[in-house]
């Protein structure tokens, strides 16, 4: 058990390191010269060479590339991100006091796409083929298709504009969450519930649903406790890159909806051309996604027993 | 061949599938009885309508899109008439079933304990912890190393024919009258296999349950079964008591069947016994006698008239043959009986 968690630790090691890479590699080869900018934004005026050398020097840019790159992951590893460009403030603790808002939508929303996906694949799976199949298979290939920042202008001038029930933008109370988790709930439901249907479909097939229905238990627990428990793995493999997309991805309906989370604050770094902030938010939101993956293998350990199981001692039992 | 009042009498039994060729018709008017206690064999190629008799009687069969007729009587109450509830009771209550294949037929996610516990409280009121007692008696009497700690561990820590031990205790943990046993054996290795059935044997008469052993293998029934059932093309073609069926069948059918049996003292030059060509489809069913294009001793009537199951005068038992007990078994029958 132990073993098999630290091995699942190990592995992101590597991963880890080649997002800082890649982060690093995006924010220092891009066109432009952050310190140049940061003056001009400062100051209104082009820097003279003093001023641009000191500017350089207290964002760490006049140090030869690699050991930048070196002392940022240094940095990083201790919660370090450099400073902003922007605003001057250190980049951790900006991505930190936006990050909450960003887990409050993408919670909602991935809680949206489960109420709604589950119940809708296992009654699809259970009801294969019928008009309720056919009904939902079509909702899905819709609800999959339509991109969310459209759903997010259609929910705003239904919702917002026309009906006036809901706000379309800000964080608030409750009432603002509603639209901005349905925006980006809904395409992911869809997967979801297919997702649902297919792994649940695969289950009915096996021997030990038949088993189940011989012991003469009711369908519904044979449902629940055989079917859809032995289903789990997968739909929760599907739920957790689900939030962690939501998490790292969810800048476009952020942006529409004024959402105060990392994926604005990540747009708007980019509009600013704050590159310590741009490699920041990719190292931040790349670290969130690799830790839901490892939460979601660990969470394999408790859905099924033969998990704990090495690779030799697998090939020994089957 | 009824003794007494039988436990279970299955009467004309048609499963019918729909699919995309036509009507599949897996069982097509199978009668027999089983009387309580009784140890009945059913034997027949694979697509005989063995195993979905099984589910039929048990209710497994999903309806629709397929259909059941006829009767399955059971205690005196016909099963396809009742309530799915009822039905529910039953199942697993008072017949048991267990199947081919142990490797697959545990949830994987769950520890036998619990799912054995899950059956006893599913028919019967009792406390959890006294369902777990009982699930670890049966346990050890099924003989599980180590019931006590074993009663937590999950399948996949127990061979083949530990999780068909398993399975014999889940299917026996509300007394049943009746244990329906599919081809229990098929997917175990032979010393296991012949574990097992001592172990159903040895049980069955302990408790006076019945059994009705599904297999394909003639020669497996031979140390268990009281009475055989023959099955071919979805219907009962031969049935009578096991020395009956193993000296003097009349059906050419079983003939083939037990010709088909491998002996051990055999010289290696002689060729495997087969029956030639393969079992009827079930949708595309042979007029007649079912058995006729296969059947060496098929005549002109064979194609025209479907020979009912009974006994013919020539005959001691029922065999579905219009010349049953008026021809020549093969001579290597000779051979694999003695």
């Amino acid at each position: 058990m132990i073993g098999y968690i630290a091995r699942r630790i190990a592995y992101l090691i590597p991963i880890w390191l080649g997002i800082t890479l890649l982060a690093f590699a995006l924010a220092t080869f891009a066109p432009g010269d952050p310190a140049r900018n940061y003056f001009q934004r400062t100051h209104g005026r082009q820097p003279n060479p003093t001023e641009l050398a000191q500017v350089r020097a207290r964002f760490e840019l006049d140090e030869p590339i690699p050991q930048r790159y070196l002392g940022w992951v240094g940095g990083a590893v201790q919660g370090d991100l450099g400073l902003s460009f922007s605003s001057g403030r250190p980049v951790a603790d900006e991505l930190l006091n936006r990050f909450p808002a960003t887990l409050q939508l993408a919670a909602a929303a991935t809680l949206i796409a489960v109420a709604v996906a589950v119940p809708i694949g296992v009654l699809a799976a259970l009801k294969r083929n019928s008009w309720v199949d056919q009904l939902t298979r079509g909702v899905a290939m819709l609800g999959a298709s339509i991109p969310s920042f459209w759903l997010a202008l259609l929910l705003i001038i239904f919702f917002s504009v026309k009906l006036q029930l809901l706000p379309s933008s800000g964080r608030g109370g409750f009432d603002h969450l509603i639209l901005p988790a349905l925006a980006l709930g809904l395409g992911d439901a869809a997967i979801i519930a297919r997702l649902t249907r297919s792994s649940l479909l695969e289950v009915l097939g096996e021997d030990y649903v038949t088993t189940a229905r011989a012991k003469g238990i009711s369908e519904g627990r044979v449902v629940v406790r055989h079917v859809l428990r032995n289903s789990l793995a997968a739909i929760v493999t599907q739920v957790g890159l689900a939030f962690g997309f939501l998490l790292a991805y969810s800048a476009i309906v952020e942006v529409i909806f004024v959402w105060p989370g990392i994926g604005l604050l990540a747009v708007e770094a980019i509009g600013q051309r704050d590159y310590n902030m741009i490699q920041g938010f990719v190292v931040f939101a790349g670290t969130i996604f690799v830790v839901i993956n490892l939460v979601v293998d660990l969470l394999y350990l408790w859905l099924d027993p033969r998990v704990t199981l090495g690779p030799q001692e697998r090939a020994a039992v089957a | 061949m009824t003794v007494g009042v039988s436990l279970l009498e299955i009467n004309d039994l048609k499963t019918v599938f729909p699919s995309d060729i036509g009507p599949l018709r897996a069982v097509d008017g199978a009668s027999f009885s089983v009387a309580a206690g009784e140890r009945v064999g059913i034997v027949g190629e694979s697509g005989s309508g063995k195993s979905v008799t099984a589910l039929s009687i048990m209710g497994l069969i999903r309806t629709p899109p397929a259909s059941v007729s006829g009767k399955v009587v059971f205690k005196g109450v016909d099963l396809l008439k009742v309530g799915s509830k009822q039905r529910q009771r039953v199942r697993g209550g008072q017949i048991g079933m267990i199947f081919q294949n142990p490797l697959n037929c545990l949830n994987p996610v769950m520890t036998i304990g619990h799912q054995i516990v899950e059956t006893i409280l599913a028919h019967e009121e009792i406390p959890k912890a006294e369902a777990r007692d009982r699930a670890i008696s049966l346990l050890q009497r099924v003989g599980i190393p180590d019931p006590s700690r074993s009663v937590d561990e999950y399948p996949h820590k127990f061979s083949g024919g530990m999780r068909q031990r398993v399975m014999i205790a889940m299917a026996l943990s509300c007394q049943p009258d009746l244990l329906i046993a599919d081809e229990p054996t098929t997917a175990l290795d032979v010393t296991i296999q012949a574990q097992i059935v001592d172990l159903l044997m040895s049980i069955c008469e302990e408790e006076n349950t019945a059994v009705v052993f599904i297999t394909h293998d003639l020669a497996i029934l031979a140390g268990f079964a009281e009475r055989v059932l023959v099955m071919y093309s979805g219907r009962i073609v031969e049935e009578g008591p096991v020395d009956t069926i193993y000296y003097g069948a009349t059906h050419p059918y079983t003939w083939g069947l037990m010709t088909s049996i491998t002996r051990l003292d055999e010289s290696r030059q002689d060729r495997l016994s087969t029956i030639s060509g393969n079992p009827p489809s079930a949708v595309f069913q042979p007029s007649g006698c079912p058995f006729h294009p296969r059947c060496r001793y098929a005549e002109e009537i064979c194609p025209r008239e479907i020979p009912a199951l009974v006994v013919h005068k020539e005959d001691d038992h029922p065999s579905a043959c219009h010349f049953a007990g008026a021809l020549v078994p093969p001579a290597r029958l000779r051979q694999v009986q003695q």
